[in-house]
């Protein structure tokens, strides 16, 4: 469970408390979805209301209320990319997760990937897949930015490149977290593996980590 | 809980908000003599006991006179200590202090003034002279709610005397001085003042605000 910062943010630019004027179960149930206090600098109402409700933190289960009107700023929903959108121009590329939050960086490269794949003009009947692949080096030596190059030297038809990030597994290692937009009928995740693991150099092995259709 | 002594601060008046709202959020018994203002405070018994002749007035059971808005809330604040209107620490207490301060000398003072202006009790109207007590208040109500940006309470994390002392004088800017820009312009000042004037033991004292749509200004007698 994320919260939708943005939301949050422009709700509490008026208001001290997620609901009413005292703190409630409300506020509790937003705060217990943000796993660390909002960046002050992009969201300052929502960054002073969550050092207020932290200061409860012994009071969290007694205070009144119920989590109801909390549950608009949590998403349920939220995390399913938002490309169903017919309109280019009605894609949220930048939409209002947290920038923080792991889970909204994969949804907002996911979109990206997807964004960037539409764009290209693709017929919009086309069976697509939007895939998360994880690709890991040898050790600590390997070059990272080498790794990723050789990834995206890799251009198939039906295949478009998203955004990418590196993500600590342990001993100084990262791997390459990579978003990917395929046409189902051109592109075999399979084959695509084998093909990245032949820069045996840099790769160690590839994962799908996710993978959902469009 | 037995009464404390005996306050003249009528209930509705503005410059006994800060002092009633104490009593109120203490959980404090006051006596409340019958009192008409502008009357009273000129008879010989009131003057006995307050020389000044003004109120806030209050007098305790043990027979101590203390005048002063700020002074009686304070005094009332530390007779309830468990309310937390004023901190434990001594640098907390002093920034509770501070905060008064600045807010009922620039503030209260000034919205009292730009209303006395504007009524002509301050001689012949000059525009100079509203335009830079407005300056001035403004400038008191910008640094409180620029310190409000990552707070939620002036001191600490609970309400505090200097919460009722904003919230008091926030009642008046907001009926009198502050407009609709005005008002936009200071967000964290009136979320502050919604949330400290619907407290539970404040309501009924504050009662419904009426937000000025536009300032006071002067209106010529002619
Ligand atoms: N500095 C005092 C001011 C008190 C004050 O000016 N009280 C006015 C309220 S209208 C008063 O009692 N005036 C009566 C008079 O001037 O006769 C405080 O903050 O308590």
């Amino acid at each position: 469970m994320s919260a939708n910062l943005q939301k949050l943010e422009n709700h509490l630019a008026t208001r001290s408390y997620l609901e009413g004027y005292t703190p409630s179960q409300a506020d509790v149930h937003v705060f217990k979805a943000i796993s660390s206090a909002p960046d002050a600098s992009a969201y300052p109402h929502a960054s002073r209301w969550y050092t207020h409700i932290k200061s409860y933190a012994a009071e969290h289960g007694s205070l009144a209320g119920s989590s109801t009107a909390g549950e608009v700023f949590t998403d349920g929903s939220g995390n399913t990319p938002a490309v169903a959108a017919e309109d280019d121009d009605e894609v949220d590329l930048f939409g209002d997760d947290d920038d923080e939050d792991a889970e909204a960086e994969r949804v907002k490269a996911e979109r990206v990937a997807a964004y960037n794949l539409k764009k290209s003009a693709k017929p919009k009947t086309i069976a697509k897949s939007v895939v998360t692949l994880e690709v890991k080096p040898w050790d600590d030596t390997t070059n990272m930015a080498g790794l990723e190059k050789v990834v995206r030297s890799v251009e198939w038809d039906g295949l478009v490149w998203g955004s990418s990030k590196l993500v600590p597994v342990g001993y100084g290692i990262n791997k390459l977290q990579i978003t990917l937009v395929i046409e189902d009928e051109k592109i075999s995740l399979d084959e695509l593996q084998e093909k990245l693991e032949e820069f045996d150099e840099y790769i160690m092995s590839t994962d799908v980590a996710a993978m959902q259709k469009l | 809980m037995a009464s404390i002594g005996s306050l003249y601060a009528p209930l509705g008046h503005l410059r006994a908000r800060t002092v009633n709202s104490t009593v109120a959020y203490a959980g404090l018994k006051v006596d409340r003599p019958v009192y008409t203002h502008f009357q009273d405070n000129k008879k010989s018994d009131f003057l006995g006991n307050f020389p000044h002749g003004k109120i806030p007035a209050f007098r305790s059971n043990s027979g101590v006179s203390i005048v002063e808005g700020a002074a009686i809330a304070r005094y009332f604040a530390a007779l309830a200590p468990e309310s937390g209107l004023l901190p434990k620490s001594l640098e907390d207490q002093a920034l509770v202090d501070q905060w008064c301060h600045l807010i009922e000398t620039e503030v209260f003072d000034n919205t009292l003034l730009t209303w006395f202006i504007c009524q002509g009790k301050f001689g012949p109207y000059s525009k100079e002279t509203h335009d830079i007590v407005t300056t001035r208040e403004r400038r008191a109500i910008g640094t409180v709610n620029q310190h409000l940006e990552d707070k939620t309470y002036l001191v600490g994390d609970r309400i505090t005397l200097a919460d009722l002392t904003l919230a008091s004088a926030m009642n008046f800017a907001l009926a009198k001085t502050l407009d609709t820009e005005g008002r936009a312009k200071y967000p964290n000042v009136v979320k502050h003042f919604e949330m400290v004037s619907t407290e539970p033991s404040l309501k009924e004292l504050f009662g419904k605000i009426e937000y000025a749509e536009k300032a006071i200004e002067y209106q010529s007698p002619n």
